[in-house]
């Protein structure tokens, strides 16, 4: 029953820059961001719940934007400058402002979705975009949560957008 | 009602563990800092992964499967049919330890498909998993996959349940005659006397809510390992020592071989995760084969397509309402399309469920008939809020509708029909207790401010809006917590367990074989045992989901109470060392115990759980002669009944009949959970069962097209509700009634059957909209529908006049 085909993959070499670090990695040209960044740097933060660039869950952010990683080839991120869940997630070395808010408001269950809907809150409260609840609602637009209902989200993402610095 | 000092003084011990906060949220901190460990993120050394070639036709005779091909790809080490299974091990599901019983407590026959762990011969659904292949990555297993060349002869699918039921249809199954899994009558046995023929109103009405369901985020995933004696089995499971009985069972490895780990992380479960998939048992079986731990993780459209679905049933009613609105009958014939092949006993818990859950209203003659359809679609099974949305969906749409007719509110005729004395046997067998159904309606009426948005709604629509107010009540019972009622959702075991174990350096291990979904249920025990025990909340670990270290127990147990009676024994224990150390009378009441320290009252001596551990388990030469070294303490806890919860619901919609657009102005829900534990974690469940409830009534469903090929297999077609759609407005509130079944009194079921209120109210908000107008019987709707039933608007009103 048991074969062992060997594989003669074909790869590229490629250098990403991942949370200030670079790195030289040889891929196959046809593996998505979400599963370099998963399987071969370990940054297991970023979950996959569609792979159909539906539901968020792989959410990074790739040169100051969100972008989805699983719709992305990693041979496409190869000079920007990728940053994850485990980056921006802290300040000094305990969970950051954001995440604190999280916590507080009760904004996750399961947590399968929260690193994206992380990184996008993130990008709201350092582009001071969350002007109003509906307009948070409209950002998170792009983000599934099957177990909040996103109004804790919306309150901790209000929340600290409107602290003082 | 109890009111002795005993139980007022837990729900203070209550009160102070909903308040606490010193208890670190620690699963909340990896979560946020995206250091969840779910089963994607396990990676064994010479780890192989696994694809499933799926079945791509709804019915159909296999000729031949090739894989010759596939072999030969890179990176491949096997692919393996459900013949090559079956030489090996002939095993059918479902299996004896996950399935129903028949017993005195659930007597009717039931009938279902048995089935090899890959298919022999047959397909039966589009999706079905037909074959693996194992290789080093999940591209080449993929890319093998696209190789195999599967043959089939395709047969005519049954798709509609009534059809699949008739005289006549084709037997989809050999051994399941008449396509039909359960055929049972639930009930009043005695004749209805008058209840329908000198009623003043008796309304036929047909209510119908398609498939959708709850799939959580995460899909499935399944990582084995074999050592060739023992089989550790990762899995999304919410029922790990369900599943370590079931596997053993079917791999023939004694249960002191098998181990299975649910991990610390699950994305959310839903009872989707709660049965034994063909696919687990699968990969087991793989894992005691290659040589190599194996690993399966889900995609999306598998999870769409295999299932487990639910909601679908179609609900006939013949009701019969005096002239004030009490009711004096009801008679249902319920059909619900339960698809294929049946995941283990919940393939019909689902509607049994529907049809023996209690209303909330006293109906003095009542008699449910339930016929399950196979088809082939995928399988149902349990999704949040298990089974009950159709029936509740129909027995609240029938309460508007006869309150319409009757000319009194919708407020009105629940009032008068609820049940205000408990316990309440319903004529279904389902007990009510401990609630004030009449109260949380109360409630709900104020915090919405119904009577004022009634007269701005009809305001609004006098200036041509289309606004419109719905209600609707539920009754929750998510988890039996009982045996004995248990044993009516087929004889599960319901009893909560779970080991204390106190180190040398007295800390302590809480070890639960629950599997929690995001439940934060590892902090609630951690608070549990922390106030309970006086134990150092820093010095609490929780582990979850581990067979091996844990006692048996079911899923969603109620944890809470059992962390407390195990503290309370353990305690015992510590203070009776305590006492020998301290050389003083062995007497509880003399001690405190806070943060891991043991004060003696009477003169205030001090002992760490550290010094006290440290003495028992390491130094017992220090105690008396044949002193037993034990600080582990067992408890097991079972509720003497059910509690009922109870939640009531309040919907303020608009309509643009021009587009069919609808939108929720405001949604309001006040829920009866017993003693609250743990509000914030409440608030944003029951706020989650409000999205859930939404999205299955205007966004997910599961559509098939006339091949059975099913045309929502992606989330954008599948579509689950995002920010933008929930309502403008949110009232949550409480009116509990505490339950004696539980130490604190906490009835921990209110937020799981949130949704099923959801679309009722939404529906009987939208008809509202039309003052009556029109008719909606069937959802979920979309735009599209609502806009075609806009444009008939006034045929109702026509019809009725």
């Amino acid at each position: 029953m048991i074969i062992q085909n060997t594989v003669e993959a074909e790869v590229v070499p490629l250098t990403l820059r991942v949370n200030d670090r670079d790195y030289a990695l040889d891929i196959d040209p046809r593996y998505t961001l979400a599963d370099v960044l998963r399987d071969r740097l370990r940054l297991t933060g970023l979950h996959l719940g569609c792979e159909q660039g539906v539901c968020g869950a792989c959410m990074v952010n790739v040169d100051g934007q969100p972008a989805l990683s699983c719709m992305i080839f990693a041979v496409e991120a190869q000079g920007a400058d990728i940053r994850t869940i485990e980056a921006v997630s802290h300040d000094a070395g305990g969970p950051g402002r954001l995440e604190r808010a999280f916590i507080e408001q009760g904004a996750f269950q399961c947590g399968f979705c929260t690193p994206g809907v992380l990184v996008m809150a993130h990008h709201i409260v350092d582009r001071g975009l969350a002007t109003s609840p509906e307009r948070v609602r409209e950002l998170l637009s792009g983000n599934v949560c099957r177990c909040t209902g996103y109004e804790s989200i919306v309150q901790a993402i209000m929340s600290v957008a409107q602290e003082k610095p | 009602m109890n009111d002795q000092p005993h139980d007022v003084a837990m729900r203070a011990v209550a009160d102070e563990i909903a308040a606490d906060t010193f208890v670190v949220d620690t699963e909340g901190e990896a979560l946020v800092r995206g250091r969840g460990a779910f089963i994607a993120d396990i990676e064994l050394p010479g780890m192989r992964e696994v694809a499933f070639l799926r079945s791509p036709i709804a019915r159909a005779r296999i000729a031949d499967i090739d894989v010759s091909e596939a072999k030969a790809a890179p990176g491949v080490t096997c692919v393996v049919t459900g013949r090559d299974i079956w030489a090996d091990c002939p095993q059918l599901l479902p299996r004896a330890a996950m399935v129903l019983h028949p017993s005195e407590f659930a007597p009717e026959k039931y009938t279902l498909p048995a089935y090899p762990l890959l298919p022999v011969d047959a397909l039966h659904f589009e999706g079905e998993a037909v074959a693996m292949v194992v290789a080093e990555t999940r591209y080449l297993a993929e890319d093998a996959v696209d190789l195999i060349a599967l043959d089939y002869e395709e047969q005519v699918p049954v798709l509609d349940p009534e059809q699949s039921l008739a005289q006549g249809c084709e037997q989809l199954f050999e051994d399941v005659p008449g396509n039909c899994g359960l055929d049972s009558v639930y009930g009043s046995t005695d004749d209805p006397g008058d209840a329908f023929t000198d009623a003043a109103l008796v309304l036929n009405r047909r209510y119908r809510m398609n498939r959708s369901g709850n799939p959580p985020l995460e899909p499935l995933g399944v990582v084995a390992s074999y050592d060739g004696v023992r089989l550790t089995v990762w899995a999304t499971i919410q029922r790990p020592h369900m599943l370590r009985v079931a596997l053993s069972d079917i791999l023939g490895i004694p249960n002191s071989r098998v181990r299975v780990i649910a991990p610390p992380n699950i994305g959310g479960g839903f009872g989707w995760k709660s049965p034994m998939h063909r696919e687990i048992a699968a990969i087991a079986w793989l894992a005691t084969k290659v040589g190599h731990p194996v690993r399966w993780i889900e995609d999306r459209t598998e999870a769409l397509k295999k299932g487990v679905h639910e909601r679908d049933q179609i609900w006939n009613m013949e009701a019969a309402f005096d002239a004030d609105g009490r009711i004096r009958g009801l008679r249902s014939e319920v059909i619900a399309d339960i698809g294929s092949l049946l995941v283990d006993m919940y393939g019909l818990l689902p509607a049994r469920l529907a049809v023996t859950m209690p209303f909330p209203y006293d109906i003095p003659w009542m008699r449910t008939h339930l016929r399950c359809a196979l088809t082939n679609k995928a399988p149902m099974g349990v999704n949040r809020p298990a089974g009950r949305m159709p029936s509740i969906f129909a027995v609240e749409r029938l309460m508007d509708d006869a309150a319409r007719q009757l000319g009194i509110t919708p407020s009105q005729i629940r009032m008068r029909n609820f049940v205000r004395q408990f316990p309440y046997v319903s004529r279904l067998g389902g007990v009510l207790y401990d609630s004030d159904y009449v109260g949380t309606l109360g409630g709900l009426l104020q915090a919405f401010r119904y009577d004022e948005r009634v007269k701005e709604a009809a305001t609004l629509r006098s200036r041509g809006r289309r606004v419109g107010v719905g209600i609707a009540v539920a009754v929750e019972l998510c988890r039996p917590l009982c045996s004995i009622t248990g044993s009516m959702f087929y004889n599960q075991p319901q009893y909560a367990a779970v080991i204390l174990r106190m180190h040398p350096d007295g800390s302590v291990s809480i070890l639960s074989g629950d599997a929690p979904q995001g439940q934060a249920r590892s902090t609630t025990m951690a608070r549990v045992v922390a106030r309970e025990l006086g134990a150092d909340p820093a010095r609490i670990e929780v582990y979850t989901g581990d067979t091996l270290l844990s006692p048996v127990t079911n899923s969603n147990t109620d944890v809470t109470t059992v962390c407390a009676v195990a503290s309370r024994g353990l305690r015992t224990k510590l203070l009776k060392a305590a006492s020998l150390m301290l050389k003083v009378d062995f007497d509880e009441r003399q001690f405190s115990t806070a943060r891991g320290v043991v004060t003696y009252l009477p003169d205030g001596r001090q002992l760490s759980f550290r010094d006290i551990a440290w003495t028992v388990i390491m130094r017992p030469f220090l105690l008396p002669e044949g002193y037993t070294p034990d600080l582990m303490e067992a408890a097991y806890s079972e509720a003497p009944y059910s509690p009922t919860a109870f939640g009531t619901h309040a919907a303020m919609v608009e309509v643009d009949a021009a587009t069919g657009q609808l939108k929720i102005l405001a949604y309001g829900f006040v829920g009866d959970a017993g003693k609250v534990m743990n509000p914030r974690g409440l608030r944003t469940a029951v706020t989650a069962g409000i999205a859930t409830g939404i999205s299955n009534t205007l966004y997910e469903a599961y559509i098939y097209d006339d091949h059975g090929q099913l045309i929502t297999s992606n989330l954008k077609d599948y579509a689950m509700l995002t920010a933008p759609a929930m309502p403008q407005e949110i009232m949550i509130e409480h009116h509990d009634t505490p339950t004696a079944a539980t130490i604190y009194g906490q009835k921990r079921t209110i937020s799981e059957g949130v949704p099923s209120g959801v679309p009722p109210a939404i529906i009987n908000a939208v008809i509202d909209a039309f003052e009556g107008g029109i008719d909606i019987t069937t959802v979920p709707i979309f735009p599209a529908d609502l806009w075609k039933i806009c444009a008939g608007e006034g045929a109702m009103r026509g019809a009725a006049s």
